[in-house]
């Protein structure tokens, strides 16, 4: 039986030579392996693929400092000179509800801008807070408060920041790495849920909310801004409450057009899920977004033609279903969403 | 920094291979490994003071996972002892959290009673290293190994496992961007080969590998993945 042998490699065993033409070959081979190597790996560093929009304004430390909630701050009542408002059609953020608020500094108004963001004056601070029902069929039971996001505009430019609640919802800290918190609650249909709520980092949130290279608002244009709402058990046009309420600039807001409610079942597909991707996909999907070169425009008042939707059509149902979209800013499927694009999709011609 | 260490090894790399003279008649063995890693997988964080509540929150609440390396190595022989190897392999390491227990306020239909989520990053590996070899007899040969892994980040994997009347499920959602896209690990490993035959080896070793720049660079709370484990591998000499 032959015993294998082991193979060390000395300068004095018989091991066969190669020649100086192969030895210069392979070292020739090995040059341009590790230069090629070099050059790939140097050329991928230092990005993470997130934007790089300017978004390094300074915040207080804790939310408490800038005394946007009076009274218990989990109670999230308004202080005063804070305005409440409400979109037509929101972001899907796991299904998480949201308050709205904008304050602006006294003596100042908002200004129309036809269909698109309004123009706000600097120090101008819009206010999101994220929170979930305890149980969503009886909302007496309480909430549990994630998140709130600032946006402040200062100097005509804008900032974002957000703040994580603790757990005993006293106060929220300034995060701006993002951080990962578990979340339960009881849906309206009686079903238990447990999620893994993302706050975002201030380089995520400077991602979606870039234009042309500079934060904007997402939420507040003013044809999203522009639907009804019940005050006093009277129902008024929301911008018109502004206008009559000192916030916005007299303006003929018969011009401005309404962007549909994706949730009423009485609209069309069609209007329904432009409305979708207009609020959930549009701020990238934009010629001024983060993703302006992948020739895909969802804006609402965008031409059908121009979108880019029909040669897409396979890839947008694709890339939600598998959860690869929306980028950032949830992480679930939002199977309602998907169900209504879906639909609109397979009507297409 | 890390283009510039970079750069440094692999221009090291490079001229250590290429520095001899062509008219040089040396012995010459090129080894082939095929490996594969099991490893736990952790990482740690360094935070700005403003964000040490969260770094101290996530210290408290993440835990190690159980990751894997596998793949490919070519290795040069320069003398008896030393040789130099580089090679491309998949690694897929990063934590978990610590199961969270649930109790619910009202009757649900459906109540989930604990979950937990497994963050796992996907690199291809390069591993860049030197090796050293001693106490060679008829089977066994003991083996030192150091090094640099410079890497490519391809995916970050965020998966929430839920269970719910002793049925665990997952939900998944994979990111490829919010991280650096060059990771750069130091790798050590100690171990012994153990010989088949002429051209074929086993090989087992410890190894631990330690990230010297954050995944996240960019962020007031960085991170730095580190994994260790048992090296398993196949040696073929041509």
């Amino acid at each position: 039986m032959k015993h294998p042998t082991t193979k060390h490699i000395t300068t004095e065993d018989s091991a066969p030579l190669i020649s100086a033409q192969e030895r210069t070959t392979r070292i020739t081979v090995v040059r341009v392996v590790t230069l090629l190597l070099f050059c790939i790996v140097v050329q991928s560093c230092g990005n993470d693929g997130l934007a790089t929009a300017p978004n390094d304004g300074e915040f207080s430390p804790r939310l408490s400092a800038y005394g946007i909630f009076q009274g218990t701050m989990s109670n999230l009542v308004a202080s005063e000179g804070y305005l409440g408002y409400t979109l037509s059609s929101q972001l899907f953020t796991d299904y998480a509800e949201k308050q709205r608020l904008i304050k602006l500094p006294t003596g100042t108004q908002m200004t129309s801008m036809g269909d698109d963001l309004l123009n706000f004056p600097d120090n101008t601070i819009i206010v999101k807070t994220f929170y979930y029902f305890n149980d969503k069929r009886d909302t007496s039971k309480g909430k549990t408060i994630v998140e709130t996001r600032l946006l402040v505009k200062r100097n005509g430019l804008w900032n974002a920041a957000t703040y994580l609640w603790n757990n005993a919802q006293t106060d929220a800290t300034l995060t701006t790495s993002g951080f990962d918190k578990n979340v339960q609650w009881i849906d309206e249909k009686g079903a238990g849920r447990v999620i893994s709520y993302h706050v975002p980092s201030n380089r995520e949130c400077a991602t979606c909310h870039q234009s042309n290279g500079q934060l904007m608002p997402i939420g507040p244009k003013a044809q999203n801004l522009n639907i009804q709402i019940t005050k006093n058990d009277v129902q008024t046009s929301q911008l018109h409450d502004f206008q009559a309420r000192g916030f916005l600039t007299p303006t003929d807001l018969l011009r401005i057009r309404t962007l549909p409610n994706d949730k009423n079942p009485a609209l069309s597909v069609q209007d329904r899920a432009r409305a979708y991707l207009d609020i959930n996909c549009a701020h990238c999907h934009s010629p001024t977004g983060f993703c302006a070169n992948q020739d895909l425009f969802l804006e609402y008042n965008t031409p059908y033609e121009s979108t880019g939707i029909a040669t897409r059509k396979d890839q947008i149902l694709a890339f939600m279903q598998s959860g690869f979209m929306p980028l950032l800013g949830s992480t679930v499927r939002d199977d309602e969403g998907i169900a209504l694009l879906t639909n609109y999709i397979n009507s297409l011609p | 920094m890390k283009k510039f260490i970079f750069a440094l090894l692999t221009l090291a790399l490079h001229e250590c291979l290429s520095a001899q003279q062509p008219s040089e008649e040396i012995p010459q063995r090129f080894m082939y490994r095929i490996s594969f890693a099991p490893e736990i997988g952790y990482r740690t964080l360094v935070s700005t003071a403003s964000e040490r509540e969260i770094a101290e929150s996530r210290d408290a609440n993440e835990i190690a996972q159980i990751g894997f390396t596998t793949g490919i190595a070519a290795e040069y022989a320069f003398t008896r002892n030393w040789s130099l190897s580089v090679g491309f392999a998949y690694a897929n390491r990063g934590y978990q959290t610590k199961t969270a227990i649930f109790n619910w306020s009202a009757p649900a239909q459906q109540s989930p009673s604990e979950s937990f989520v497994s963050y796992r990053f996907g690199y291809i590996d390069i591993p860049i290293l030197l090796t050293y070899r001693f106490g060679h007899d008829r089977h066994w040969t003991f083996f030192a190994t150091g090094g640099a892994v410079p890497s490519v980040f391809l995916v970050r994997s965020k998966t929430l496992f839920v269970n719910e009347q002793n049925t665990w499920t997952s939900t998944d959602n994979q990111r490829g961007i919010g991280y650096d896209r060059f990771a750069l690990f130091l790798s050590a490993e100690v171990g012994a080969e153990y010989t088949l035959s002429d051209s074929f080896a086993l090989r087992l070793g410890i190894v631990g590998k330690r990230a010297i720049a954050a995944s996240n660079p960019n962020m007031a709370t960085q991170e730095y993945l580190f994994s260790g484990g048992l090296n398993l591998g196949f040696v073929w000499r041509p």
